[in-house]
């Protein structure tokens, strides 16, 4: 059976193609009505489905069309209709189609429809018979409606009408299910895109946030990490941390600490500043703190653990240190306070409580004033202040106060503690106590000055020793000799020797002993005087030489050309080697000789000194080689056995070293037993400014011929006439010498002089000189070489012969260039020294101010010499008796120089000084102290007094006028205007410097001058109107007394009393300045010193004639007589 | 010949009187004041000294200062160099030269006591007061 259907939309065609092939139809398809009219026409069709809404031509259309064509109008068609309206209803029963289906419509109704209508047209169709009414299938059962049709259509209609509105009100409500569904939609794609951003930005903070970020499973398993979690741990990814450590336990270093953060976790929702020391890649230390909390699902089982981390590695490592650090200030072994700026305690630890006994709640929030124990001076608190306030550190020791009352010494050390911008906030001081050290201190101060002490003391008595031990010594040798000078018995004559030799030798003994104990406490100081190597040697030998030439042996001393001779040293000490060490070779030599040797060792010019090498050789016993270091022992000999057969205390040689290392040197020995011994010895000297030119003599064009038995002799000779042109020989023996002579005649150039020895070998050199003196031809001149001993004798022998020269041994330098000049008639050369004379003027300060001096003298000649010599000069004088006297005068100002007497009645001048520089109106009048006392310490005294300067006394008026000039300046003419008065033009080279300045020139001799004739005016008139009648009483009285104790004494003859009370009218006369008096008692004490009792008497005679003459003169004197 | 002798110990004053009387009229003072004293007045009777044989250590004044105070006065007398009275300093002091270094120029020689007669007419023949 064939169906058309008649569809617009291909996919509803295709839908019931399906449907109705399925149920077994066989089926037409057209697209529209016009399509559908056609097939119907042709096919003929068993029923047609059509829609409605179609282009072209609709379903309603094409159902009139086929309904009204005759051919196919019997063919059932069914519309598919929407049915929107009622309009189309009554469209469709225009169009006489024979079933409605409403879209969407029903399958299964749609077929039970169509089996329907093919049945019916089937069956012939009935026509409508009105009182059968109407059969009609409806859901597959029949009914049979009787209704009119205007009845049945308008309950269709109005049904439908139901319908359509309920219809409109679905489509509304779909309508406005789909606007809902849209703007569902629309929010949830808000939402996601929402999400997506949220999932963004939380991504990003993920990745980039500061502070390390994990998840954590509660076994310990990495979820995840972000970057910051890595790099804390130094890791460049999550992957490399994993490679390394797959879970969270092994970035722990300590395993109980994991243990413990895990367990915790177990317990806790969360844990906060969980600190954990994690090892980071390269195996260091980092330390975290972490807030973790635990996420949990529905059942409230732990999932994971998810938190933060932050490094506070080095928070952890700053709080370990400033831990160390408090405890170290806490446990420190010095006690430490932490002050506010005002000094209140803000922090103590416990070696301040236990030091001072004061507790952390004594002390806190006080000032460290309660410490104070009042014995430390307010200034040094005031230095701590000020020094810390400007910011330094403070040191310095105070003595403090305990708790207990105690005191202790504390050593403190304060310093300002500043903020980061270097603002002082605290200061910290730091105090150890030192009492025991300041304890310790003392007492070795104190046993330091105790030995300063007894070292003063052994230099004291080591001095004193020697003026006490010298003083009775000089008495013995003194006196010793003296009697030696009378005439003695000859065993007298032969006790009294031994007398002095004894003494001399104690004498030698002591200075040994003393030079020793000198040396030894290290009190030994050489001077450094200038002074000319050759006269020193010169002087040390020719003493010596006696020693020598009487136990018949040589002693030369040969200072060889290059040795600079002035030089600048301790000549003494240095003479005192040579005694010490030519004296040795003399009492070990007895036959043979000895030789000083001066070498030059080395010369530096640029410090200018010279080390030079002495060198002392002998000819005697010999020293064997075991002993060398023991000679130079103190007390000690060789051999003891020396000391019986030598004396000697072993103190030389031991002194000599010690002086060597003093002068820079070193000593030693060089000897062969039985052949000899050379003594080296070195020595720094510093050159003297000058050096002597040894070329100076010119002895060009001579012939000398030297001839003895040694050969230091001819040397020696040579060794001075180098660079003085002489042609030298030497001939040893008497044949050579004259062998050398006859040759020298015989070649026409006969020698000038020679040098003959005494003792000369073969036939001695008095029996050469007899044969030279006999032949004129054979030499010009002979110059014999004594020894020391006969040499009265020689020198007569000399004479007898005809030999004028002769030359006492040790050959000298001087004695040869003398003999030398003399012989070959060559004048000395010289220069002429000149002294320029200086001439000083002294002006006075005319047309200035005057100056007012106040002249303090209780003396009153001396007050009227000062007087006169400053009247002279121009300055205005006040005088005043003594130190109260002046401080009166000064009441009355008006002074602008003092001149101070030290030793005054009354009030000294130290005391008036004193009071002068106390009070504020005299303080700044300069004092000169004018003092007798040029010692040291009074010196001093006048400084510690206050006095400016000091003149010497007896009053020099140049030094006077000078120190009241330098005092006075701005008084004064300006220095420039000055003539040339200045101490230095007319200072003289030799002057020490300590000494005032002695000017020369005319002005002196008037100035002398003046002064005589002032003092030849005060004796005369002036002084005794001046002097206080109560005290010229006094004298005279006292005098009238002692004259005639004198008178007595004189008469008895006891010398020393009258010679104490002539001394006695010396002083009082002198105290009043009473010139003749004090003169003729001076000159009879003198008289009576020396025993001239008759010139005593003619002095006592003169006092007795002044005396009466000054009574006569005084008023009280009239009244006496 | 003048020579003045200045030593406190009365002893040394006699053995110096004693060894000096036969060559030189000799006064003796006790201290450096009194050299200064003698000087002056031997300056006034026109009969100066040619020598002073001075101790050092001596109470009131020693004789350091008393030589420096007698040079100053010849200054001031403008006594020439040549002409200055010639100052043996004699001491029992160990090192005189000590205490003498800034005297040295002043004075023309100096001995430690004890002294031998020989010794100090040898140091005065040397000075050129003896022949």
């Amino acid at each position: 059976m064939k169906i058309l259907i008649v569809e617009d939309s291909a996919i509803q065609r295709e839908l019931l193609r399906r449907a109705l092939t399925q149920a077994g139809y066989e089926v037409i398809l057209a697209r529209d009505g016009i399509e559908g009219l056609s097939l119907a026409q042709t096919q003929m069709p068993a029923l047609i489905v059509s829609d409605i809404a179609m282009p072209g031509m609709d379903g309603f259309e094409m159902s009139y069309k086929i309904k009204t064509l005759e051919s196919v109008k019997h063919i059932p068609v069914i519309l598919l209709t929407a049915l929107s309206d009622a309009k189309e209803i009554i469209r469709g029963l225009e169009a006489k189609a024979d079933f409605y289906i409403t879209k969407p419509y029903n399958e299964h109704y749609l077929l039970l429809s169509i089996e329907s209508l093919l049945k019916d047209a089937a069956s012939p169709s009935k026509d409508y018979d009105p009182e059968a009414g109407l059969k009609i299938t409806f859901m597959g059962e029949e009914y049979q409606i009787k209704s009119n049709p205007r009845q049945i259509l308008n309950l269709l209609l109005s049904t439908y009408e139901n319908a359509v509105g309920k219809n409109q009100e679905l489509i509304q409500t779909q309508f406005e299910l789909k606007t809902l569904n849209e703007e569902l939609e629309d929010k949830v794609r808000e939402r996601t895109r929402e999400l997506q951003a949220s999932e963004e930005s939380y991504k990003i903070l993920f990745e980039n946030m500061f502070s390390g970020f994990y998840r954590f499973t509660p076994d310990g398993k990495f979820l995840s990490v972000n970057p910051a979690f890595n790099n804390m741990l130094g890791y460049s990814s999550k992957e490399e941390l994993l490679s390394f450590c797959g879970e969270l336990h092994c970035l722990y270093f300590r395993q109980k600490e994991y243990q413990n953060f895990m367990s915790a976790l177990k317990t806790k929702q969360s844990i906060k500043d969980f600190v954990s020391h994690l090892r980071k890649k390269d195996g260091s230390e980092l330390i975290i703190e972490q807030n973790i909390r635990v996420v949990k699902d529905e059942m409230g089982q732990p999932l994971y653990f998810e938190g933060f981390i932050n490094d506070v590695t080095e928070c952890k490592h700053a709080e370990a240190q400033l831990i160390k650090l408090s405890s170290a200030i806490i446990q420190s072994p010095v006690a430490v306070t932490i002050t506010d700026l005002d000094g209140r305690i803000e922090f103590i630890n416990p070696k301040f409580v236990e030091v001072t006994g004061y507790n952390r709640e004594e002390a806190i929030g006080k000032t460290s004033s309660f410490l104070k124990s009042g014995k430390t001076a307010p200034e040094v608190y005031a230095d701590l202040w000020g020094t810390i306030k400007a910011g330094e550190v403070w040191q310095g020791e105070l003595l403090n106060k305990r708790k207990d009352g105690g005191l202790y010494w504390n050593s403190i050390t304060v310093s300002p503690i500043r903020d980061a911008d270097a603002v002082i906030t605290h200061y910290l001081s730091v105090n150890e106590d030192i009492t025991n050290r300041k304890e310790v201190e003392e007492a070795l101060r104190k046993a330091k000055e105790a030995s300063e002490v007894a070292n003063a003391a052994k230099s004291e008595f080591l001095a004193n020793m020697s003026h006490e031990i010298r003083t009775p010594m000089n008495a013995i040798i003194g006196m010793t000799e003296l009697v030696l000078d009378t005439e003695l018995k000859v065993r007298q004559k032969e006790y009294l020797d031994t007398v002095l030799n004894s003494a001399n030798s104690l004498l030698t003994l002591l200075n040994s002993i003393l030079d020793f104990s000198k040396i030894e406490a290290g009190r030994l100081e050489l001077e450094e005087v200038n002074f000319d190597l050759r006269e020193m040697i010169d002087n040390i030998c020719d003493p010596l030489s006696i020693q020598a030439h009487k136990k018949g042996l040589e002693l030369s001393s040969h200072i060889k050309p290059d040795v600079p001779l002035k030089l600048i040293g301790d000549p003494a000490r240095l003479g005192q080697l040579f005694i010490n060490i030519i004296g040795n070779a003399l009492k070990f030599t007895d036959m043979g000789e000895i030789v000083v040797t001066v070498a030059s060792e080395q010369v530096r010019c640029d410090d200018k000194t010279a080390m030079l090498l002495f060198s002392i050789s002998d000819t005697g016993i010999g020293i064997p080689a075991e002993k060398f270091d023991k000679i130079f022992e103190q007390f000690s000999q060789a051999d003891g056995s020396m000391t019986r057969k030598y004396g000697g205390t072993g103190l030389g040689l031991a002194i000599s070293r010690q002086l060597v290392s003093l002068m820079g040197g070193h000593l030693w020995l060089e000897s062969v037993e039985g052949q000899g011994s050379t003594f080296h010895f070195t020595a720094r000297l510093t050159l003297g400014l000058e050096q002597k030119c040894q070329s100076s003599f010119n002895f060009k064009n001579s012939n000398i011929l030297i001839s003895c038995n040694v050969q230091s002799c001819g040397t020696i000779i040579r060794d001075f006439l180098i660079g003085s042109n002489a042609e030298v020989s030497e001939a040893a023996g008497a044949k050579e010498t004259y062998n050398k002579l006859v040759a020298a005649r015989d070649r026409g150039r006969p020698y000038d002089i020679v040098f003959l020895d005494i003792r000369l070998s073969g036939g001695g050199g008095f029996k050469m000189a007899e044969q030279i003196m006999g032949d004129p031809t054979l030499v010009c001149s002979v110059v014999m070489l004594l020894n020391t001993n006969h040499r009265a004798g020689d020198i007569d022998r000399c004479r007898e012969i005809g030999v004028v020269s002769y030359i006492i041994k040790p050959i000298k330098y001087k004695d040869v260039i003398a003999t030398m000049t003399e012989l070959l008639n060559k004048p000395l050369s010289g220069s002429v020294y000149e002294r320029k004379a200086r001439s000083v003027h002294v002006r006075l300060p005319a047309g200035e101010a005057p100056v007012r001096v106040l002249l303090v003298e209780d003396n009153v000649t001396n007050r009227i010499v000062a007087r006169e010599i400053l009247k002279k000069h121009g300055y205005v004088v006040t005088e005043a008796e003594d130190g109260a006297k002046a401080l009166e005068l000064l009441e009355g100002g008006m002074i602008d120089i003092i001149l101070m007497d030290v030793q005054m009645p009354v009030m000294d001048g130290f005391e008036a000084t004193r009071q002068i520089k106390a009070r504020q109106a005299t303080l700044a009048i300069p004092v000169i102290a004018m003092t007798a006392h040029a010692l040291k310490g009074d010196r001093a005294r006048c400084i510690e007094a206050g006095m400016d300067d000091y003149i010497t006394k007896p009053i020099n008026s140049v030094e006077l006028i000078e120190m009241v000039r330098k005092y006075t300046k701005g008084n004064d003419t300006p220095a420039a205007d000055r003539p040339a008065a200045t101490p230095d033009t007319g200072r003289s080279d030799d002057v020490p410097l300590q000494a005032a300045p002695v000017a020369v020139g005319d002005n002196i001799e008037a100035d002398r001058l003046a002064v005589e004739n002032i003092m030849t005016q005060i004796d005369k008139s002036q002084l005794i109107e001046s002097l206080p009648q109560g005290e010229l009483r006094v004298f005279i009285e006292k005098a009238v007394n002692i004259i005639q104790t004198i008178r007595d004494a004189l008469e008895a003859g006891n010398y020393s009393l009258a010679e104490k009370k002539a001394e006695a009218i010396k002083d009082n006369a002198e105290k009043l300045s009473l010139a003749e008096i004090k003169t003729a008692a001076f000159r009879m004490m003198l008289a009576l010193r020396k025993s001239d009792i008759d010139n005593a008497n003619k002095h006592f005679k003169t006092i007795v004639e002044e005396l009466d003459k000054l009574i006569n003169k005084t008023h009280e004197g009239k009244e006496l007589k | 010949m003048r020579i003045l002798i200045a030593d406190d110990e009365s002893i040394n004053r006699r053995i110096l009187l004693e060894m000096l009387a036969d060559y030189a009229d000799c006064d003796v003072v006790v201290n450096g004041l009194e050299v200064i004293e003698a000087f002056t007045m031997a300056h006034e009777q026109k009969r100066p000294y040619e020598l002073l044989c001075l101790d050092i250590m001596m109470p009131v004044m020693d004789g350091c200062e008393a030589l420096m105070q007698i040079r100053k006065m010849e200054t001031v007398m403008n006594i020439s160099p040549d002409d200055r009275v010639k100052v043996i300093m004699v001491t029992a002091v160990d090192r005189p030269n000590e205490i003498l270094q800034s005297y040295n120029g002043e004075c023309s020689a100096y001995m430690i006591k004890p002294i031998s007669k020989k010794a100090l007419i040898n140091q005065i023949k040397e000075i050129g007061l003896l022949q």
